[in-house]
């Protein structure tokens, strides 16, 4: 009985076995036969290498049922039949095979649905970014004599700002945002008064820097016409003030964006001192921007006239703007040479206001900027770069200085506040060459001069600010526009030859009148 | 101010004059190439083909320099007019080719993420290491090659980029003997 048990036993086994093999035997003839087309032309077709590429994860999977030998029968099933192993030990082993593709299955489902949900992240498809702008250690120095209590030596954060940005579809194709988080002060604004009234309040927090949002409304109609941008973001007027405090190659702001204060000469009648703030780096606009004939690029639009920090004090609900109504229309032109050569002309036309303004050294009234710029970087040496920008304009009259009251126009300080000088035309100037060493001893540093001057009225003569600035820039990484980690030497050489006549200068504690230097780090990354 | 009234007029004259389609290849290099190529159908069939001149863009996968030989491995990317004229980032995968150029390129062009277009002739394919990884890739030997200095972002999001106004490098180069 027992011996009947075991023929059956074995016969059935024998069964399996035999179905087993003939199922694996027919479903392994076509895949061996194309790894032997495979390996008798290798690498030689890109279908069948893609074949092999994709089946790559598959093999992953669930394994087969068993270790297939040469003769398509699995190890196990041999062994069985061989008699080297019981039929206990086999169906362990298959028992095991299966808990394991059971679990492989599990994991793979398991990755599956990670991916499925990690995939629609918006940091994975582009609708959400963020990246280091500048991380700015500043260590400053100026010769002026400064008040007990205060120093010429400084340790400073100079920029801390994080910037976001995405692309949410190709007629939403960026918004972006940047906050400088290491100016969270508050600021003044400049109220309405006289030189009795009390001074302006804190009223607004720097915090916030840019915001815009890009539209593109026929995309057939780009470049030529190729976004309309609103919001707050670096204006387009010349280099330096559209240029990104991460990517820019000296460490003082240039005299064009900001002059004088800083405990310097104040404002007065000839307009002459206090901080001028000549061109604003940043503002509320909204601007048309293309490029026509792929050479002529084009920027037309409006803003505020009142910088980045006048945010605050519009009423959202009331529709009350106060001075932050849109008051000054500009444009650029800019005709590129190749690439990156270019020279471009600018225009501002509009007014300016005294009262309610963020702004220094502006007066109520009519106000126009024009300019030029070039950049010339030649292609048979890469490493050289020079560039420049001209600019004069008006401002009008009783200018300024941001948190003194002003009242309009007229030049009685008792009455109007503010300055008491009339309306001046202002005109500024620089050139600045660099040389990057790309390779030998001197590989990745750049020396840089550059030389400007600021006329705050080119009515009066013996008010010329003038500075010389000698730098060594040291790149431990450079891949503008998207990362730059850099320590940059400055030192500047000051000139500041007075406010005009009549009004006496004191230089020694004029920081614009006396040399300084500079040592920042710099890390970006994005 | 009438200075400034005169270059802008003798500008925009500039600019009229010079006005160009965008392309990025001399019309000479351009000649004989196939306007009708179809890529897909040419991964998959390299074996057979035979060569056609043909123009490419996409994105800079790897390169690796030999000497003289430079191996680029990039993944396609219609080339499109608008918004910005070159290879645009379609968010698909759309296969992979390989670059062999015999001449000189700077490193900053060879980045990987770089927008590239190539003129050239089709090859069998090679194989070729990616990241460790050994794989056949259909061969495109370059007659001229357009970079875009992107660093892995779209054309059309320069000059207008990020936190500032950055100019887009670009470098058209072409091979002593094509």
């Amino acid at each position: 009985m027992r011996g009947l048990y075991r023929a059956t036993d074995t016969a059935r086994v024998m069964l399996v076995t035999a179905l087993t093999a003939a199922t694996v035997a027919l479903f392994q003839q076509p895949i061996s036969a194309q790894e032997l087309s495979t390996s008798t032309k290798p690498l030689s077709s890109p279908v069948r290498m893609a074949q092999q590429v994709e089946s790559g994860p598959e093999k992953q999977g669930a394994p087969p049922t068993g270790q297939a030998t040469q003769g398509g029968i699995s190890l196990e099933d041999l062994l069985l039949q061989k008699g080297t192993i019981t039929k206990d030990e086999w169906l362990r082993t298959r028992a095991e095979q299966e808990y394991r593709a059971i679990d492989q299955t599990r994991r793979l489902e398991t990755l599956e649905d990670w991916k499925s949900k990690t995939e629609v992240l918006p940091i994975l498809r582009d609708k959400i970014n963020f990246g280091l702008n500048s991380l700015q250690f500043l260590y400053g120095h100026v010769n002026a004599n400064v008040p007990e209590g205060r120093s010429q030596d400084s340790f400073s954060v100079r920029r801390a700002e994080l910037v976001f940005w995405g692309k949410l579809s190709d007629y939403l194709p960026r918004w972006h945002m940047l906050m400088e988080f290491q100016s969270t002060g508050l600021i003044n604004n400049t109220p309405t008064g006289n030189s009795g009234s009390s001074s302006g309040t804190p009223s607004v927090a720097s915090f916030f820097r840019e915001a815009y949002i890009d539209v593109r409304p026929v995309q057939s109609w780009a470049p030529n016409l190729n976004i309309i941008r609103m919001g707050i973001f670096r204006m387009p007027f010349g280099i330096f003030t559209e240029t990104s405090g991460g990517l820019r190659d000296i460490i003082s702001s240039p005299y064009l964006n900001g002059v004088g204060g800083g405990g310097g000469p104040g404002q007065n009648r000839n307009g002459t001192g206090g901080t001028i703030e000549f061109l604003q780096e940043r503002d509320y606009f909204v601007d048309v921007r293309g490029k026509l004939f792929n050479r002529l690029e084009y920027v037309v639009g409006i803003m505020n006239n009142n910088n980045f920090a006048a945010n605050g004090i519009v009423s959202n609900t009331s529709g009350i703007g106060g001075a932050n109504q849109p008051k000054a229309v500009y444009t650029r032109i800019r005709l590129f040479g190749d690439d990156v050569s270019f020279i471009s002309f600018n225009m501002i036309q509009g007014t300016s206001n005294n009262a309610g303004t963020f702004i220094n050294g502006r007066g109520k009234g009519h106000f126009d900027r024009y300019g030029v710029d070039f950049r010339y970087n030649p292609k048979f040496l890469p490493g050289f770069m020079a560039y420049g920008e001209y600019w004069q304009g008006h401002d009008g009259s009783n200018a300024t200085t941001v948190g003194t009251p002003a009242n309009g126009a007229c030049l009685d300080t008792a009455v109007c506040g503010g300055s008491g000088a009339p309306g001046v035309q202002r005109r500024t100037w620089y050139v600045l060459a660099k040389y990057l060493f790309t390779e030998g001893p001197l590989e990745n540093f750049e020396p840089v001069y550059m030389y400007e001057e600021f006329d705050p009225n080119t009515r009066l003569s013996n008010d010329l600010y003038t500075r010389h600035i000698v730098g060594l820039t040291y790149y431990f990484e450079n891949f503008p526009p998207k990362m730059q980690s850099k320590i940059q030497f400055n030192y500047e050489f000051r000139h500041h030859s007075g406010l005009g006549p009549g009004i006496p200068l004191n230089a020694a504690t004029d920081p614009f009148a006396q040399n300084a230097f500079f040592l920042q780090w710099q890390l970006r990354y994005m | 101010m009438r200075i400034i009234v005169s270059l802008l007029v003798i500008s925009l004259s500039m600019a009229s004059a010079c006005a160009s389609t965008g392309k990025v290849f001399p019309s000479k290099v351009m000649e004989g190439v196939d306007r009708n190529f179809d890529f897909s159908r040419w991964r998959m069939m390299t074996d057979g083909a035979e060569s056609k001149k043909v123009q490419l863009g996409g994105r800079i996968v790897q390169s690796q320099v030999s000497g003289d030989t430079i191996t680029i491995v990039v993944g396609q990317l219609p080339i499109v007019d608008y918004p910005a004229y070159g290879p645009k980032d379609n968010r698909k995968n759309n296969g992979d080719f390989a670059i062999i150029y015999q001449g000189q390129i700077e490193k900053s062009d060879l980045q990987r993420g770089n927008r590239v277009m190539v003129v050239g002739m089709t090859h069998p394919p090679k194989v070729i290491t990616v990241d460790d990884f050994s794989r056949s890739f259909p061969i495109v030997e370059a007659q001229c090659l357009h970079f875009w200095n992107t660093q892995g972002r779209d054309i059309e999001d320069f000059p207008f980029y990020e936190a500032g106004y950055v100019t887009l490098r670009q470098e058209t180069v072409c091979a002593k003997n094509p």
